[in-house]
């Protein structure tokens, strides 16, 4: 608790040291991307399930926000909340149907249906959508008088909202909710077979990883005011699961630090040439192989060794 | 050792009250194989009813099917009375059925307190708030710590499960099976891997849980099988060889033949 709400203050103060527009804006990104990795954890680190189709709540999250407020810039607290709860239904929807499949075909089945909705995005719902084009002119919100067209009040404000985020998520994590959807992860037979109802509470691990995923999505579009199918893509799918092994999967902070690490890496390298993204894969094969259990599974082993050589 | 009291002699007795377990016309196919073949048994309230069989006898699967891991290709189970073929084994677990594996099947990087806490947590069905954590329910506590103490591993209390000893971890095993409080307990070879010193207090121990339950128990210990059981069915190639009292199935030839062999293996 100490360390998070520490993280939290620390980041909070940030904005007075860092007055330089791009930075608040590339750290505000960064915060986005811990909402939706915080809320892909749940399925994936806590409860073990390999989903491959979270885009598809990140990125309906995304259009849902956009329908709203750019009608109505004033709408936008309705519009997150909206963008949350059809990131939570949807998942319940792709995890009901893939939840019939185990293992492998589990996961290609989510990837599936997530492409499934870019495709249905990119093309047949052009004029509701933008297709490829996207939609432009997704406002930031106007409360209280804040310019939220300053980077660094947004940036505030995507702070509020992942602060909410991780002490929801550490709080469910310790809850007893949390704590069957460990029994699930470690040992689902003996779970089942001690009363808990595995299926359902894969739906609802899922579903509230699709909310974190929507209001993440939401926060996206209103960040690059600019919605784009790219969210529903499976490559965005593909990088939640990147950065999660990278940071460390199961832990709260794994994912933080797995975003961070990954957008940062991307920023250095895709300035420099336009592979990077094969760099970022062969130093992903390469942490995997030398830091199982992430950044995070690394740094506390090390710790471990720092104290015993100590005492 | 108490002698097991007196049961009625004949193999289906007429049931006057139904039978804590029943399962009727059970058939178990895995593709050509038949593991499970016609099987109908009545498991009477009480005592300690052990089912033995060699290897591939489907004395497992019969346990997988009871407890509703296995859906049978054909035939029901009933508890009590009541048909209960289509609940799955998170329900008939809730119904008071409790199960324990034949391999070990605790929970991993959890303490045994833990193991055991999180058993307690899955009969209360009610939606707990999330911003409570699991430490802040005193009753889940209190009934861990009560099996702790039942199982015997309170100086264990706080180590990791997965680094227990074999005999330790078929305890916990049990005692996360009694967690669910259940009234009828299928035990799948509780004694499997554990070592010669190690068996007299698990069998005390599953002696002093059987008081007041129903307890199926399958077991390749013959001598205690025949110590601690009220009845005994025997099943080989899938079915039902015979079953009646310890007395009765050792003196039955078609189990000697078949399986006790002609060396007298039982005393």
């Amino acid at each position: 608790m100490k360390r998070l709400l520490l993280l939290i203050v620390a980041l909070a103060l940030l904005p007075l040291v860092v007055k330089d527009q791009g930075a608040l804006y590339f750290m505000t990104l960064i915060m986005v991307w811990c909402l939706f990795a915080l809320g892909y954890d749940l399925v994936f680190g806590v409860t073990g399930l390999l989903s491959f189709g979270h885009a598809a709540f990140f990125g309906l999250g995304s259009y849902v926000f956009a329908f709203i407020v750019i009608k109505n810039a004033a709408l936008f607290p309705l519009a997150v909340i909206a963008a949350g709860l059809a990131g939570g239904l949807l998942a319940l929807l792709v995890a009901a149907i893939a939840l019939r499949l185990s293992g492998i075909y589990f996961s290609l089945m989510t990837l599936a249906i997530a492409e499934l909705l870019f495709f249905v995005a990119s093309s047949p719902l052009r004029r509701l959508t933008g297709g490829e084009d996207g939609l432009t002119g997704v406002p930031r919100p106007n409360f209280f008088g804040i310019d939220f067209y300053q980077e660094a009040n947004f940036y505030l404000l995507v702070l509020a909202f992942l602060a909410l985020g991780l002490l929801a998520a550490r709080a469910l994590r310790r809850s007893p909710f949390g704590q069957a959807l460990n029994g699930v992860r470690v040992n689902e037979i003996r779970a089942d077979q001690v009363g808990f109802d595995v299926r359902r509470l894969k739906l609802a691990a899922f579903a509230v990883s699709g909310v974190f995923s929507g209001v993440a999505g939401a926060l996206l579009g209103s960040l690059m005011q600019f919605v784009n199918p790219q969210g529903l893509h499976w490559s965005t799918s593909g990088d939640v699961v990147i950065m999660s092994l990278l940071g460390g999967v199961g832990t709260l902070f794994g994912p933080i630090i797995g975003v961070v690490v990954f957008e940062t890496l991307k920023e250095l390298i895709s300035s420099r040439t336009v592979h990077w993204y094969g760099i970022l894969g062969l130093i992903f094969i390469l942490s995997t192989m030398y830091m199982p259990r992430g950044i995070i599974g690394a740094l506390d082993a090390a710790g471990a060794r720092l104290r015993t050589k100590k005492s | 050792m108490t002698p097991p009291p007196a049961t009625t002699p004949s193999a289906t007795p007429v049931a006057t009250a139904p039978a804590a377990l029943r399962c009727e016309g059970i058939n178990v196919y895995f593709g050509a194989l038949r593991a499970v073949h016609g099987v109908t048994l009545d498991f009477a309230a009480g005592g300690i009813h052990s089912v033995i069989g060699p290897n591939g006898a489907g004395k497992t699967t019969l346990i997988n099917v009871l407890s509703g891991r296995q859906a049978p290709s054909a035939g029901k189970v009933l508890m009590e009375g009541r048909d209960i073929s289509a609940s799955g084994a998170h329900r008939r677990a809730r119904e008071g059925i409790g199960r324990s594996f034949q391999i070990t099947k605790v929970f991993a990087g959890m303490t045994v307190f833990e193991n055991l806490r999180l058993a307690a947590q899955a009969r209360r069905v009610r939606l707990q708030p999330f911003w409570r954590p699991v430490e802040s329910y005193a009753e889940l506590a209190e009934q861990a710590d009560a099996v702790v103490t039942e199982i015997g591993l309170q100086r264990l209390r706080d180590h990791p499960a997965e680094l227990l000893s074999h005999g330790d971890q078929r305890a916990l095993e049990l005692g996360i099976t009694l967690m669910t409080a259940p009234r009828i307990l299928l035990l799948d070879e509780p004694l499997a891997g554990v070592g010669e010193k190690e068996i007299e207090p698990m069998m005390d121990v599953i002696t002093r849980v059987a008081t007041g339950r129903t307890v199926i128990l399958i077991e390749h210990n013959i001598d205690v099988v025949m110590r601690v059981s009220n009845r005994v069915v025997v099943m080989n190639q899938g079915m039902v060889l015979a079953s009646g009292t310890p007395d009765e199935v050792q003196r039955d030839p078609a189990v000697r033949e078949a399986y006790l062999g002609e060396e007298d293996a039982v005393a």
